[in-house]
């Protein structure tokens, strides 16, 4: 098999786990083999050794990579799986499968504009991280609920040319919709723009029709209930359009997470 | 102590009992770069139909007590694109390869099966008549035991390769159905399938499932699958390979004591994507702990209280 398509299962120490406020947590586990060959985009299937009657793994995109060897996770406690995760603590193990799926292209001389809702931030601090390196210093406009749901803020900061918030309740930032700001900056300049995208469906059907008026190409990181994450349940249908316009379905773990808008119908 | 882990179903022999259950690995390629496929006794692909099928809308997967519910609604690439691509690598590893095959009416069945006559590499068909998720096909007909015996005989005169009839348990009498299998000329029975279920989002009131109904699998259905597995193979002289729920090397062995001459592992493999290949390597330790020469003098080993 060719090197990139490597995965690995691995039994991972948890070293942190914290709640960020509210809702969300960072968790970074031990998973070397994962991290030295992970790109932006990547997800792995985790879940706790012993979970008792949850099966299932859940994916979570990776947040970042530290120190070459760990693994970051940022997530939301929103029902069974998560709320297992969240009491998770150090010494205790993940099950780790990773890393699984595509990755965000990074398009050489281009304006990368970097488009987050709630959780679906959580790609980010490590896609900016690696355009950084490629010299490409993207906007990042986030949008979240309110001031508390915020992460990330400072560590996005330093790795954008500029962060721009929005909020739903207008206690930090944009009183509005994330989109509005995309919108107002493609407005002035849409040339040489890449837009790249995670966030809740209706954020995401925005930033579609978005890219579609502007003309330029849009990646978007879709999410959809995994039972397996490598490609073998079937079961995470993202319906979309092949080349020659007949309407298909494509696996989110397998042909995804990240899709060009042009692709997914949403 | 080297244990002999190989059993023999009719004019089948695994090399171990071992095997993946349809729909639960893929086409059997997908993890070769985490496992060695030659270390399983076998692989079942996906249920394949004779043209390709594009499956039910999201959400197709829903997590419950122990278990999950599925409704993929037969997505497969059809039987055509098996042979072409995927059964080309497949070929190259030392494992029993069956063919699970499924259509609408009885002539898709057994024109599905028939595009495996002569395929060497194929060493049984397996008739899916027990999957909740389609509109036709499937579980109509393995409810029925006048359809089961119609289906089974026409897949059975379309294929020169041994026949396994995968039984539904949604069904009163599990040995009236397999009765009639068998009768049709199933050389085999395999069972279970998943159990017809149904989960609801009581937040908007909507089934969660885009088909709205779904199979049910994972341990949770383990005690249903043990006891169809004893009623079945006490009642009929064919070979039965057991599954539902199988997570552990004890389920393994409690299926074969029940009765089941193999086993297949379904939705284990999601959360546990190496677990077929770690139980060859249990079942093995098992036998020489226990001083157990012959693998196959588990199987039926159940007392009778
Ligand atoms: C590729 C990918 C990457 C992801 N990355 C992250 C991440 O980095 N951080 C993070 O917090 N979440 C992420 N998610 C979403 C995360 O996987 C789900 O929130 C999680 O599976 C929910 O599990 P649960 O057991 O807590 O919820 P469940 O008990 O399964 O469900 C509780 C509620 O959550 C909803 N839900 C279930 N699955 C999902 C889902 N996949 N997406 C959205 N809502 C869902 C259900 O409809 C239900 O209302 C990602 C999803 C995908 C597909
Ligand atoms: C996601 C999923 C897809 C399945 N697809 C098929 C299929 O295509 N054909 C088939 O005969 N059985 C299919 N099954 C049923 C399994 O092969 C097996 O009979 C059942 O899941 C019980 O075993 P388990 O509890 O170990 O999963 C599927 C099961 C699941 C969970
Ligand atoms: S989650 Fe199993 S195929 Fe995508």
């Amino acid at each position: 098999m060719p090197f990139m398509f490597k995965k690995f299962d691995l039994l991972a120490p948890i070293v942190e786990n914290i709640c960020l406020g509210g809702k969300y947590y960072r968790i970074r586990v031990e998973a070397p083999q994962i991290a030295k060959i992970a790109r932006p985009g990547q997800f792995c299937m985790i879940r706790p050794q012993y979970s008792g009657e949850s099966l299932l793994r859940r994916p979570f995109s990776i947040a970042a990579v530290r120190d070459g060897e760990l693994l970051e996770f940022a997530y939301t406690a929103i029902g069974v799986g998560t709320r297992l995760i969240s009491q998770s603590l150090p010494g205790q193990h993940l099950l780790c499968l990773g890393p699984l799926g595509n990755s965000f292209p990074v398009v050489e001389g281009s304006r990368a504009l970097v488009v987050g809702g709630g959780i679906g931030i959580a790609p980010f601090p490590f896609f900016n991280r690696v355009l950084n390196q490629h010299r490409i210093f993207p906007n990042t406009y986030y949008g979240a609920r309110s001031a508390e749901e915020l992460i990330y803020i400072e560590e996005l900061n330093q790795l954008s040319h500029i962060l721009k918030i929005a909020t739903d309740n207008g206690s930090a930032g944009h009183h509005g919709f994330v989109t509005q700001l995309l919108e107002k900056d493609l407005d002035e300049s849409p040339s040489d723009s890449v837009i790249y995208a995670c966030g809740p469906g209706p954020m995401m059907r925005v930033v579609k029709s978005i890219a579609e008026r502007y003309g330029v190409p849009a990646y978007l990181s879709m999410e959809e209930t995994m039972g397996c994450g490598v490609g073998i349940c079937i079961g995470c249908p993202i319906p979309g359009v092949t080349p020659d316009g007949q309407t298909t379905y494509y696996l989110c773990c397998k042909d995804g997470p990240i899709f060009p808008s042009t692709v997914v119908m949403i | 102590m080297n244990p002999d882990l190989s059993v023999r179903l009719g004019s089948l022999t695994l090399k171990n009992p071992i095997m993946t259950a349809s729909g639960c690995f893929g086409y059997g390629l997908e993890l070769i770069d985490l496992l060695d496929l030659n270390q399983l006794g076998g692989i079942v692909s996906k249920s394949l139909t004779l043209h390709k099928r594009m499956g039910t809308p999201p959400h197709r997967i829903f997590e419950t007590a122990s278990g999950m519910l599925n409704a993929i609604g037969i997505e497969n690439i059809g039987v055509e694109a098996y042979l072409n691509e995927k059964l080309p690598h497949l070929s190259r590893y030392d494992i029993a390869i069956v063919a699970n095959v499924m259509g609408n009416t009885l002539e898709e069945y057994a024109a599905t099966a028939a595009r495996f006559r002569g395929v060497r590499r194929i060493n049984a068909i397996e008739v899916n008549i027990s999957s909740p998720n389609t509109k036709k096909g499937g579980m109509h007909f393995g409810v029925d035991p006048e359809l089961t015996y119609q289906v089974i005989r026409a897949v059975k005169d379309a294929t020169d390769r041994p026949v396994i009839a995968k039984l539904s348990p949604n069904v009163t009498d599990i040995v009236q159905i397999a009765k009639r299998a068998v009768d049709g000329g199933a050389d085999m029975l395999s069972l279970i399938n998943t159990l017809w279920s149904l989960a609801i989002d009581h937040w908007n009131g909507k089934p969660i499932l885009g088909n709205v109904t779904g199979g049910l699998s994972g341990p949770a259905i383990k005690p249903v699958a043990l006891r169809m597995v004893h009623q079945v193979s006490r009642a009929l002289p064919v070979p039965v390979i057991g599954m539902g729920g199988i997570a552990n090397l004890f389920d393994v062995i409690e299926f074969m004591m029940a009765g089941a001459s193999a086993v297949q592992i379904g939705t284990a493999n999601f959360y546990d994507p190496t677990v077929s290949v770690r139980l060859v390597r249990e079942l093995r330790d098992y036998c020489s702990m226990r001083k157990i020469d012959r693998i196959s003098s588990l199987i039926g080993a159940l007392q009778s209280s």
